[in-house]
């Protein structure tokens, strides 16, 4: 696990930032729907992430996999720790877990 | 299931032109029938519903022809997810679909829920 170098750089992305997106495209031009609901979602509770395009870094689009033991691209970390995919970010958000989630991490929402 | 026919008429001795009205069978979806065979077995679910989304995605990028099957949605309700949180719920499932998902599957929107979820 730990010798695969690219570990290191998502490990740092995930301390730098207390909201960052693994996903296709970016905040602004996302290139997947998956993605794309994922930055509304966070639009809306006005959440300030940092997005990292898969499309443009093939490495990091396979680490991030094997990272956080889950197949598939968007992926939601909060303070360091994996929350979900696409599907779990939405479910949370409709029943407003999300949103207790980011203000237990103290990370503020304005919506 | 099909028009009425006499008891003599074995179903699969369907006439040649039968094959103008093109009805997708388990058999030439591959992918959905292993989904189909691979969830039942892991989860005994109570519901599950895969919906083969595939068509709405024509000439987009992960889309591979008028017949592959790739973007499927899934409803799946199972006591065997009780107690499990989401992140471990859909871990499950994608073990359970790992040879799909590394091979035919693009996208997979996934809802898993327990019994006890609607409760309350």
């Amino acid at each position: 696990m730990a010798d695969n170098p690219v570990f290191d750089r998502i490990n740092d992305y995930i301390k730098t930032d207390d909201v960052v997106v693994f996903m296709k495209g970016t905040p602004t031009f996302p290139q997947c729907g998956f993605s794309a609901a994922v930055v509304q979602v966070l639009e809306h509770l006005q959440v300030p992430f940092k997005g990292y395009d898969v499309l443009q870094d093939e490495e990091l689009r396979q680490g991030i996999k094997e990272f956080s033991d889950w197949p598939t691209i968007p992926q939601l970390y909060i303070k360091g720790e994996f929350v979900g995919g696409c599907d779990i970010v939405r479910e949370m958000f409709s029943s407003g877990e999300l949103k207790q989630e980011f203000e237990n991490k103290g990370v503020s929402v304005s919506a | 299931m099909a028009e009425t026919q006499t008891p003599s008429q074995t179903p699969s001795q369907s006439p040649a032109s039968a094959s103008t009205t093109h009805t997708p069978v388990p058999d030439e979806r591959p992918v959905y029938a292993a989904m189909q065979r691979k969830l039942t077995e892991a989860f005994a679910p109570i519901t599950l519903t895969i919906r083969d989304e595939s068509y709405k995605h024509s000439g987009h990028m992960g889309y591979m022809g008028d017949d592959a099957e790739t973007h499927f949605v899934l409803t799946i309700v199972s006591e065997r997810f009780e107690g499990m949180s989401r992140l471990d719920r859909q871990r499950a499932i994608h073990k359970a679909l790992k040879d799909e998902l590394a091979t035919s599957i693009h996208a997979l929107a996934i809802r898993a829920s327990a019994p006890s979820d609607t409760k309350g």
